[in-house]
């Protein structure tokens, strides 16, 4: 091979004789600026395209004594009039008719570049595909076998590297035996269905005669028959108007052609990959393929889903609840040393400090190594790719219980913050079921729901804490479901609508990431016990102290009592039903709360708790928690997305009454089964 | 008998969930080519490409530490 320099001009160095003109077309990223810069070094001219922003590039070279002139397309994915490159590319091949036109085409991912190829085919130019990267996809375990594509595609194959210059004396010496006529060129154009095949040759027929230059007929019909807005637009104007009237009938009468020529093309491209490439089913996709035979298996994956669940929350508390213990002995002994500290100074600031403050945010701030450990499990779940898979094992099951399937993705977020799955309902078209989606977002265990189980959960059941944990997450994605199904016949009729993901493979998970995560997490959790927990702690504490006198008689002595008939039903005492209400503001307030009404010293708020509640009426309390009306701020984003104090107050009521009868049944069951034994 | 595109077309107004790997099952063809015929189709209208989480993650108070930046790409058919 010999591409030799010529002296350093833009003009062809040829003089009397045309150059012979190529064409580079190809999609972005296949490699095809390497080949131009490979071929024409120096010699190559940066402009732009006629009257467009598109970027021109032009040079030439000369091989084996010819001069050629060697002309960029822009990178496309097709030729449809999508875009200025599109018909840049399309126009140039049509109006200069070049004599070769090299298909550049990346071998790792050859089914998005013959779709390009299947487009140049029908144009009156000869293309040579230059099969590139071959190896990358050698390295990804691909194999092409380029004589075999050669075959089926009709057309020259030239395997190649453009990267490592391998391949290309083979590329020139066939472009040049290609320009001089010397090689076959019979290439297998793609096909579209019989029915529509007689449409084209009717559409053929009726423009015949009428078709300006330089288009050819045939591609001319089967662009109408596309839609291609550009050539519908030009034969309107060369056509008669009672010619065009005719072409515009066969296209209304078959206004499904689009999707039939391009079934065409994708039928070819199926072909010509099954007969030219082995794809082994090795390494990462051969695992991934593996596991998800498991992991979205229809009832294995939620029996895995359930498993991997239970087993995050094992890890947490094993692990988390010694580290919570000493944390807790800590803040204690903090509240007392403070107290102790301030005999001198008015009582009021001594409580202040030592059980608003101290004992309220402080006593969030204990559980924060359970919350280090399970934010990390969940970020390690996601960083390996497996949440992807939960979400569609769930929205799998949204579909057997009659749910629109796009309503998962807005309630997996939910699991993050109820707050972004009732903004993310948004994607959600239906009016009807982006409101059911709305009222069934809060019954999604948020982090700050979480963080109240985590921390109740091994004070009252010990060892049983990850099973009632696990137990209280299934039971609201059981009562998600079951209100999804009773309101879904009220007010959605649940049409069947497809829904379709594409997971993400599985693959070592990234420790910075999922550090990262848990770090920035971990760090807003601290915020928001710096700010609202705490600013809820101090108003909780002066009303749990004013208007002073006996303690028995503050105000929120008061409100509790005045409430405590209702939370009976449920076995809750008035500290528990203030608890549950302040949870309103944030869900961790009711822990704050407890904090201070326990007056939690050195013996630690979570032992209290377990020495004064029934674990009955732990279970009871921390279903009604588990289920109850929202946070204020979803309830804000609620009000904001159904634009409805109606549809707001509702949701409320609806959450109110879900999670006191829950509570009340599991109460009342309780105690009676307990009686009877 | 109708082409893939259409046969696609035809499995996806069936309703229910799928993953790009089935539908290339089905076709018996490659995920890559599902995915194309997936963006073909949502250029001629016919799906829809899912947005995640764009909207959402602008109020997430999560935000910060979500991972899923990059979540695996999701489509539905278009109700019209």
């Amino acid at each position: 091979m010999s591409v030799r320099t010529v002296p350093e001009t833009v003009a062809p160095p040829v003089v009397g004789e045309r150059p012979i003109l190529v064409a580079l077309a190809g999609q972005p990223n296949v490699g095809k600026s390497t080949l131009f810069n490979l071929l024409t070094g120096l010699h190559q001219h940066v402009g732009n395209w006629p009257g467009k922003t598109v970027e021109r590039k032009e040079g030439h070279f000369t091989f084996n004594g010819a001069s050629y002139r060697l002309v960029d397309l822009p990178g496309t994915y097709s030729l449809t009039a999508n875009s200025p490159e599109e018909l840049i590319a399309r126009e140039f091949i049509l109006r200069e008719r070049p004599d070769v036109v090299v298909a550049v085409v990346d071998a790792a991912t050859l089914e998005r570049s013959l779709y390009l190829v299947a487009e140049l085919l029908p144009l009156p130019a000869p293309v040579i595909v230059a099969l590139n990267m071959m190896d990358v996809a050698r390295q990804e375990g691909i194999q092409i076998e380029p004589e075999v594509l050669q075959a089926a595609l009709g057309v020259p194959v030239v395997p190649m590297s453009a990267t490592h210059g391998v391949g290309m004396p083979e590329l020139l010496e066939t472009v040049e035996r290609m320009a001089r006529g010397e090689l076959p060129y019979a290439p297998r154009l793609p096909q579209i269905r019989p029915d529509h095949q007689e449409v084209l040759e009717t559409l053929e027929e009726r423009i015949a005669g009428y078709v300006p230059e330089p288009y050819p007929r045939e591609w001319v019909a089967l662009k109408l028959l596309e839609g291609d807005t550009e050539v519908t637009q030009m034969m309107r104007a060369a056509l008669p108007p009672e010619r065009w009237e005719e072409v515009h009938a066969v296209l209304r009468a078959h206004d499904d052609a689009q999707v039939a020529v391009a079934s065409g093309r994708y039928e070819w491209i199926g072909r010509m990959v099954r007969a030219a490439v082995t794809r082994p089913r090795l390494g990462q996709i051969g695992l991934t393929e593996r596991l998800d035979r498991w992991a979205t298996h229809p009832v294995w994956g939620l029996v895995i889903l359930a498993s991997i669940l239970g087993l995050v929350f094992w890890l947490t508390y094993t692990v988390g609840a010694p580290l919570q213990g000493w944390l807790e002995k800590g803040i204690g002994a903090l509240a007392e040393g403070v107290r102790g500290l301030l005999t001198g100074a008015p009582a009021w600031l001594s409580g202040l400090l030592a059980d608003g403050v101290i004992g309220g945010a402080g006593a969030v701030l204990t559980f924060l190594p359970i919350l280090v450990i399970f934010f990390a499990a969940m970020a390690f779940l996601e960083d390996v790719g497996y949440m992807a898979r939960a979400a569609y094992v769930m929205d799998g099951l949204m579909h057997l219980i009659g749910l629109h399937g796009k309503s998962f993705l807005p309630l997996f977020l939910g699991f993050g913050c109820n707050v972004p799955a009732i903004l993310g309902t948004r994607v959600i078209e239906s009016r009807r079921a982006r409101l059911l989606t709305i009222l069934l977002a809060p019954l999604v265990p948020c982090t700050a729901r979480m963080a109240v189980i985590v921390f109740l959960a091994p004070a009252f059941f010990g060892p049983a804490a990850p099973l009632v944990s696990w137990g209280l997450v299934l039971l609201s994605l059981g009562v998600l479901a079951l209100t999804g199904i009773v309101l879904n016949r009220v007010l959605f009729r649940g049409r069947r609508s497809a829904f379709i993901m594409e997971l993400p493979l599985y693959h070592l998970p990234n420790w910075r990431t999922i550090g990262l995560s848990v770090w920035q997490r971990s760090l807003s959790f601290i915020r928001k016990a710096g700010t609202v927990i705490l600013a809820v702690s101090v108003v909780i504490w002066a009303l749990s102290t004013l208007p002073g006198g006996s303690a028995g008689e503050s105000y929120l002595v008061r409100l509790g009592k005045f409430l405590e008939p209702a939370g009976r039903l449920m076995g809750l005492d008035w500290r528990l039903t203030v608890a549950l209400l302040s949870s309103f503001v944030a869900k961790e307030n009711s822990i704050a709360t407890l904090g201070v009404l326990f007056r939690a010293g050195e013996e630690g708020l979570a032992g209290m708790l377990a020495a004064t509640y029934s674990p009955l009426v732990a279970l009871a309390y921390l279903v009604v928690q588990t289920l109850f009306i929202p946070c204020a701020a979803t309830v804000g984003a609620i009000r904001q997305e159904t634009a409805s104090w109606r549809w707001t107050v509702f949701s409320i009521g609806l959450l109110l009454v879900i999670s006191l009868l829950a509570g009340m049944m599991v109460f009342q069951v309780g105690a009676w089964v307990a009686k009877g034994v | 008998m109708n082409g893939m595109l259409e046969r696609l077309l035809e499995i996806l107004r069936a309703g229910g969930t799928h993953r790009v790997s089935d539908l290339a099952r089905a076709l018996d063809t490659t995920p890559a080519l599902v995915e194309m015929m997936l963006e073909d189709l949502s250029r001629a209208g016919y799906v829809k490409p899912v947005a995640t989480c764009t909207e959402a993650c602008a109020s997430c108070p999560l935000a910060d530490s979500c991972i899923s930046t990059q979540p695996g790409k999701a489509w539905t058919l278009n109700p019209d």
